[in-house]
């Protein structure tokens, strides 16, 4: 743990920074542990950015974890709190009922009368009373903007706050306030930020007409932290951050050999495949790139080790009879469920979503190996951009389960595989990168297989012909 | 200097207008902390003020938000010293010590005119 010395706040001896994990899946990746323990830690973000609801779980996951907490919302009315959590499948009556709770919605009424000094010690005692009443250690202020607009004046909301943290700090409260980002927050509030330990700020935005939430975390007081902003749904239990790992993205294979269960096939291999790792398979429309993707799927299938199959681009019915026709009976393998094939429409959701959804298979399912099909296909979720970012997620998910992935990608021409093989830059990821192509023999077209690439292995690096025939994928003998 | 004379001028004019309404009874709740910096500087300007504009006809209510933070709730009652005034109706909050005697006076002013 790194300590940045600011040169105010290392008057008092350093100590050992005690963090309070969120519990939210994700975030304590990227806080490095938690959020500061009886500290002030600011969320920001502009309308609609997800602040309330992050609030809402922190107080869930917190008195979960055995934390009672108080909430304190000068948005909304206690009502409508308890109704909005509901709908994520919190109750928060319940959880105030077991005394574990209090939520404060005090009226702001902000057509008063201004007469002399006055200070914000009655809120502190009002928290205080709370906070006492149910032995909190965590305390939520949901959108303190509105309170500061209370005093009508910047520059006593400013000594306010600051009076507020003071109280924060005695009473050892782990804090959260949310803030609404507004054009002028960089004038008006930016105070807030020099004062808490933790600022995290959230937004969302939408590029190329799909919305994409990220969460950024700006400051850390005695901590290191991830500083790269990370992607975060709001999924129906809550929200999901994907830290962007900045950890070296290659990693060898290092697996036990897994047979493609073609004798020639493993040959040209340099033995089989690896498990843990990702093959690559690439070629133009109609070179058998889903083909031998299902004969790999359905080897291993076959084994007894769970394929899931993400296709992006056939639905499951005309994958079932494409296959039919080179020989493999799929719907036996569904049927004893090794092999589960999940058609996904990339245009159907943004990328959070499908991933979301993605991962959540992925953890019920719990596949050894997995497929997509194709990574071409991908920048139909919508940009470029994204379809990389959801590509190197996915890879990551699949890394950290040990899972064996297989992509297929298709390429444009047919006869000079130096263009983009790669499908967004995939292939410096991937392990093995197997091309499949065409190629005029006389009178026909004939196909070729090129182990480009195959880490750990002493593959072949010629190229192969092979037919696609009623009984699968059959490579000749001879090279080309 | 002319300052103080506007003043005196509008506390005159405010002086005219209570009197109108002579025999109606006043009721004020006056949040504070008990420790508070401004606290008791409020409790003296109320009772000043009552004494000099309300003779007999006002009530005061002192809550300390520490011993009692659930009154303060229902009256969303956040900053201290704060005096609600509770009767007559509608309901008015004047934030602050009431160190600035106007604003004080403005507001049972205002409260006038509404009934009016």
């Amino acid at each position: 743990m790194s300590k940045k010395n600011d040169g105010k706040t290392f008057t008092v001896e350093p100590q050992f920074l005690q963090k309070t994990p969120t519990k939210i899946e994700g975030l304590d990746e990227v806080l490095l542990g938690g959020l500061p323990t009886g500290r002030l830690t600011i969320i920001n973000g502009g309308p609609g950015a997800g602040k309330t609801i992050l609030g809402l779980e922190l107080l869930i996951r917190g008195t979960e974890a055995g934390n009672p907490a108080v909430f304190i919302s000068f948005e909304e009315t206690d009502e409508a709190m308890r109704r909005n959590a509901l709908s994520m499948g919190w109750d928060l009556a319940k959880i105030e009922k077991a005394g574990d709770l209090a939520l404060i919605n005090p009226e702001i009424n902000y057509d008063v009368v201004a007469s002399g000094e006055f200070n914000i010690e009655g809120l502190c005692a009002i928290l205080e009373g709370q906070a006492k009443r149910i032995g909190a250690n965590i305390l939520i202020i949901d959108a303190v903007d509105m309170l500061m607009r209370l005093f009508d004046d910047p520059a006593r909301a400013r000594s306010q706050m600051i009076t507020l943290h003071r109280w924060l700090n005695e009473r050892k409260l782990t804090a959260v306030m949310t803030v609404k980002s507004t054009e002028s927050y960089q004038q008006e509030f930016n105070y807030l930020d020099f004062m808490a330990d933790c600022v995290i700020k959230i937004d969302q935005r939408v590029e190329e007409q799909i919305t994409t939430r990220r969460l950024h975390v700006l400051k850390y007081r005695g901590s290191d932290f991830s500083s790269r902003e990370h992607p975060f749904v709001i999924s129906k239990n809550g929200i999901i951050v994907m830290p962007l790992s900045s950890v070296n993205l290659i990693q060898q294979a290092t697996g036990k050999f897994v047979s493609s269960e073609n004798k020639k096939l493993d040959e040209i291999l340099g033995g089989g495949y690896r498990r843990g790792s990702s093959i690559l398979i690439s070629g133009p429309s109609g070179s058998g790139k889903t083909s031998l993707a299902f004969m790999l799927s359905s080897a291993a299938a076959k084994r007894g080790e769970r394929v899931l199959y993400l296709s992006l681009e056939q639905s499951e019915t005309a994958l079932i009879s494409e296959m039919k026709s080179v020989g493999l009976n799929l719907e036996s393998l569904i049927e004893q469920k090794t092999l589960r094939i999940t058609a996904v429409m990339p245009e159907a959701l943004g990328m959070e979503e499908h991933l979301y959804r993605i991962i959540q298979e992925i953890d019920e399912y719990k596949p050894e190996h997995l497929v997509l099909d194709a990574i071409s296909a991908t920048t139909r979720i919508g940009s470029k951009k994204a379809a990389m970012e959801f590509l190197i997620r996915l890879y990551h998910t699949a890394k950290r389960r040990g899972i064996t992935c297989i992509y297929t990608n298709r390429i444009f021409s047919g006869i000079d595989e130096d263009i983009e093989i790669s499908g967004l830059g995939i292939s410096s990821l991937v392990d093995s990168a197997i091309i499949l192509n065409y190629f005029r023999d006389k009178d026909e077209i004939g196909r070729t297989l090129l182990v480009l690439k195959s880490r750990g292995t002493n593959h072949s690096n010629r190229y192969h012909k092979f037919k696609i025939t009623d009984n699968g994928i059959v490579i000749d003998d001879s090279a080309k | 200097m002319t300052l103080l004379n506007k003043r005196e001028g509008m506390d005159r004019a405010a002086e005219q207008k209570i009197k109108t309404s002579e025999g109606m009874n006043y009721s004020f709740t006056l949040f504070v902390i008990q420790e508070g910096e401004n606290s008791e500087r409020a409790i003296e300007n109320l009772k000043r003020l009552c004494e000099k504009w309300l003779p007999g006809r006002y009530k005061i209510n002192i809550v300390d938000v520490l011993e009692d933070f659930q009154t303060a709730l229902d009256y969303n009652i956040l900053l201290t010293p704060s005096v609600v005034i509770t009767d007559p109706k509608p309901q008015i909050t004047i934030h602050g010590d009431l160190s600035d005697s106007r604003k004080f006076v403005a507001a049972l002013n205002l409260k006038e005119e509404n009934e009016e």
